[in-house]
């Protein structure tokens, strides 16, 4: 037998109209970790659907471990050793630590009833094998989030998994709990069991992966050993086509376009003071739950304060509502853009002006005239990759709908834009763009507040970087004077 | 036309299932009128659909914007017999032959019909109760509160200026009711395309989050809904008063489930966010041409409630078939490619 536990050739795909695969072949060795990268929208997702049984190919062929599959089904997958830990996890919040690792174990071997006491006991040795120390009897809704990936790690591992293939693991991570993470794919890597880590991270892929696989378009455009790929290469073979990380430095005046004075929301943050000038991007950032984000929702009326001031262009105004912030011109971009940010059944054209239908009645009905234009004009201006306004917006990738969120503020004409993890999930080249979109509205005079826990987009982007711990202010800071290693340490410090 | 310009893509789907829908239409009349030439095919049939058909047909079209809102309306047949029993009981009251008395009955019909709307909208959007909920002990409650009215049977012995209202006909052949049908689906289209509370209406049914952080006030819209719901409700129960001459408590009790089916049938999503009131208006006639049929070829009555069922699950199975095949319905829940 050879050592390559999976490979797949020719593996092509499409939906409609598009073709998400385009012949792609890929080869993972046991106990490799492999990274698996491209920009949004390349095929990542459909490729591991394809090795996980989740959507069958429309051609090539797929051999795990000597044995040649027609039409892989997700059983047959998890059977071979394809375990797959997605974005979310897919835990059941509701139950405890130890069923959400065991029960599934248990439950296939077929007897009537659970013995519970072997339910822990399994969970326990499957913890053991990777290091972790969970309490079983807690419920996994209230774990962190790296804790949730760890019970799912320990559940992949229990169903014999000889490749573990991991969608972004390490978004919601901080600098500690992804070296951690690190650690037990290695620990994994030991035990002859190969890891596919797909990221759009350059900095995770030096770190801990052998080899690479680069997609663009739907095709392999680059494979190799890490070593033979430096930024530059990985860059442009992600793109097609080069890309500066330049720095920028807004010119800002002494006009403040917003002042906040010492509000507060209880259980959220307390007395936050901060000014926004004009021709700045103010960064907000802190670790999950220092508040950084509930700032943002407050400022756009989503959770309003309970006490303290705010002042926009010299005057102060009351935001107790999100109507109350959009008479002000606050725009805001939120988090979680699937769920938040977009109606993902109406089409890419709807979407984009879904915070302004007011503004397009005339004489008593809606402009659909004006309403078209405005359509046309966002996709163009913000070079969104959509043939028209009308497809579904969840046709798009998460750069181009990134983007379609982002007009639907800019089409508000906002005098004030708040941004909570603007470029999250999303590709390097839109990244650019989006981060280009920012510094033109900056230029204009609209105020933008950036909320991130990308620490290299915050020190590229912004002047002065709020940092938020356990709900208070912790410092103001000139990026100048700011590293990553910097930044990142003054995030996690102990006040 | 500029609505050519602006949604070719779109607009072509939406001509698809309504063609589909024409052509079922078209089949289904081509069968009858096969079947039984003689008594289909009459000016007095037409006239009679016409007659039936805008009691439900009204009723489907505020269960439409309930369901596009995301939720359903469980109770416009209850709102509908209370607003009739309020202006029966009101004219009653200052003279059945008032036409002041009349005129406000009328008017009261509709402040009732809204008010009840009002009441399920603040519960489903302020309280955030589910819609099925509300709506469900709703119809109990008005049911319940036109018993107490009416002390159980019909409040009978209408005007006739009343009654021309369900039976009366315009141009010696068009029913006024169907007439006031026309009208009203005329301007709901027009509130639902070209007022921002009909963009917003979409918007909130698509996804209740995104539209709140999009600054749509769900409550406002939810509540806007119901009460459009229940304004159609009213002026259904004002038709159905009058068709019969009389108030009851318990008239059309079979429209709830006949509404749900209109509007499924007309490709209303169970989820929300989607469906054209085209689709609505050609599957109110469908409904209306198989009713008639059921008379007309002499089918058992009873057991009409028993096929609208049957034909309400067999529609939501296709519809099934055809979303997992062409990905025509999805749920939320499915991610995009890539």
């Amino acid at each position: 037998m050879s050592d390559v536990f999976l490979k797949v050739t020719g593996i092509k795909k499409s939906f409609g109209g598009v073709q998400a695969l385009k012949g792609v072949d890929l080869e993972i060795k046991k106990g490799e970790v492999r990274s698996l990268a491209g920009e949004n929208g390349c095929g990542k997702s459909t490729l591991i659907k394809v090795i996980s049984g989740a959507h069958s190919a429309d051609a090539g062929e797929v051999v795990i471990d000597g044995k040649r599959y027609d039409s892989l089904t997700p059983m047959d997958a998890i059977c071979a050793g394809i375990q797959v830990i997605y974005q979310d996890f897919a835990v059941f919040p509701n139950l405890t630590v130890a069923e959400n690792i065991a029960l599934n174990y248990e439950l296939d071997t077929c007897q009537k009833t659970v013995n519970w006491k072997e339910v822990k006991e399994i969970a326990q040795k499957a913890m053991a094998r990777i290091g972790a120390e969970i309490p079983l009897d807690v419920l996994v809704e209230r774990l962190s989030v790296a804790n949730k990936q760890m019970v799912a790690i320990c559940r992949a591992l229990l169903n014999d998994a000889k490749l573990v293939i991991m969608d972004e693991p390490t978004t919601a991570l901080t600098a500690r709990e992804v070296a951690r993470l690190f650690d037990v794919i290695r620990m994994m890597q030991e035990n002859g069991i190969a890891v596919m880590i797909v990221t759009h991270k350059l900095d995770e892929v030096y770190e801990i992966a052998e080899t690479l696989t680069i997609l663009r378009n739907g095709e392999k455009v680059a494979e190799g050993p890490i070593n033979e790929f430096d930024r530059p290469r990985f860059i442009k073979s992600m793109t097609g086509r080069d890309i500066e990380e330049v720095f920028y430095r807004p010119e800002q005046n002494d006009n403040k376009i917003l002042e906040v004075q010492g509000i507060s929301r209880e259980g959220a943050f307390q007395d936050v003071t901060f000014d926004l000038y004009e021709g700045d991007v103010l960064g907000i950032t802190g670790l999950l739950g220092s508040g950084r984000g509930e700032i943002g929702e407050a400022l756009f009326g989503m959770a309003p304060a309970t006490s303290g001031s705010i002042k926009m262009g010299g005057q102060e105004i009351k935001i107790k509502s999100v109507g109350d912030a959009m008479k002000n011109g606050v725009g805001y971009v939120p988090e979680d853009r699937l769920t938040e940010g977009l109606f993902l059944e109406l089409p890419i054209g709807t979407n984009t002006i879904a915070a302004s239908v007011k503004s397009y009645l005339h004489g008593g009905r809606l402009d659909y005239k004006a309403m078209n234009e405005s359509m046309w004009k966002w996709i163009k201006d913000l070079s969104v990759a959509a043939p028209s306004p009308e497809p579904p917006i969840k046709t798009l990738s998460g750069g181009n709908q990134q983007k379609v969120v982002l007009a639907k503020w800019l089409n508000t004409k906002p005098r004030l834009l708040i941004l909570n993890g603007p470029t999250v999930g999303v590709d390097i080249g839109s990244k650019t763009d989006i981060h280009k979109i920012l510094r033109g509205l900056v230029a204009d005079g609209v105020g933008v507040i950036v909320i991130s826990d990308d620490l290299p987009e915050l020190i590229q982007n912004c002047n002065r970087v709020l940092i938020m711990r356990g709900g208070k202010l912790a410092g103001c800071f000139e990026t100048t004077d700011l590293d990553e290693t910097k930044l990142s340490a003054l995030l996690s410090e102990q006040a | 036309m500029e609505k050519q310009v602006q949604k070719t893509g779109f607009l072509r789907k939406i001509e698809k299932s309504t063609l589909w829908l024409l052509l079922l239409l078209i089949g289904l009349v081509v069968v009858v009128s096969i079947a039984a030439p003689k008594q289909f095919v009459t000016l007095a049939n037409f006239q009679s659909m016409g007659f039936q058909l805008p009691e439900f047909g009204i009723m489907s079209l505020g269960m439409m914007i309930c369901m596009i809102a995301g939720g359903i309306d469980l109770s416009i047949v209850g709102m509908a017999n209370l607003s009739g029993i309020v202006a029966a009981a009101f004219m009653h009251a200052v003279g059945v032959d008032s036409t002041a008395g009349m005129a406000g009955g009328i008017c009261l019909a509709l402040v009732v019909g809204m008010a009840c709307g009002a009441f399920n909208g603040l519960l489903i959007g302020g309280l955030r109760i589910p819609a099925m909920l509300v709506t469900l002990c709703a119809q109990q409650i008005f049911m319940g509160l036109g018993l107490v009215i009416t002390k159980g049977p019909a409040i009978a012995g209408l005007s006739e200026a009343y009654q021309v209202i369900g039976n009366g006909v315009v141009a010696n052949a068009i029913p006024i009711a169907l007439v006031l049908f026309i009208g009203v689906a005329v301007v709901l289209f027009f509130v639902m395309k070209y007022t921002v509370y009909g963009q917003q209406l979409y918007l909130l049914g698509s996804n209740p989050v995104a539209s709140r952080y999009s600054g749509v006030n769900n409550i406002k819209v939810i509540v806007k809904t119901h009460m459009i719901s229940g304004l159609l409700a009213a002026v259904a129960g004002i038709v159905i008063s009058s068709h019969y001459g009389s108030a009851k408590s318990d008239y059309g009790s079979a429209y709830t489930l006949q509404t749900l089916l209109i509007c499924i049938l007309g490709g209303i999503s169970p989820v929300g966010g989607k469906g054209k009131l085209a689709g609505v208006v050609l599957a109110i006639v469908i409904i209306q041409v198989i009713s008639s049929a059921f008379g007309i070829l002499r089918v058992d009555s009873f057991l009409k409630t028993f096929v609208f069922g049957l034909i309400l699950i067999a529609v939501m199975i296709m519809q099934y078939w055809a979303g997992s095949g062409s990905k025509k319905i999805k749920t939320t829940k499915e991610k995009q490619i890539g």
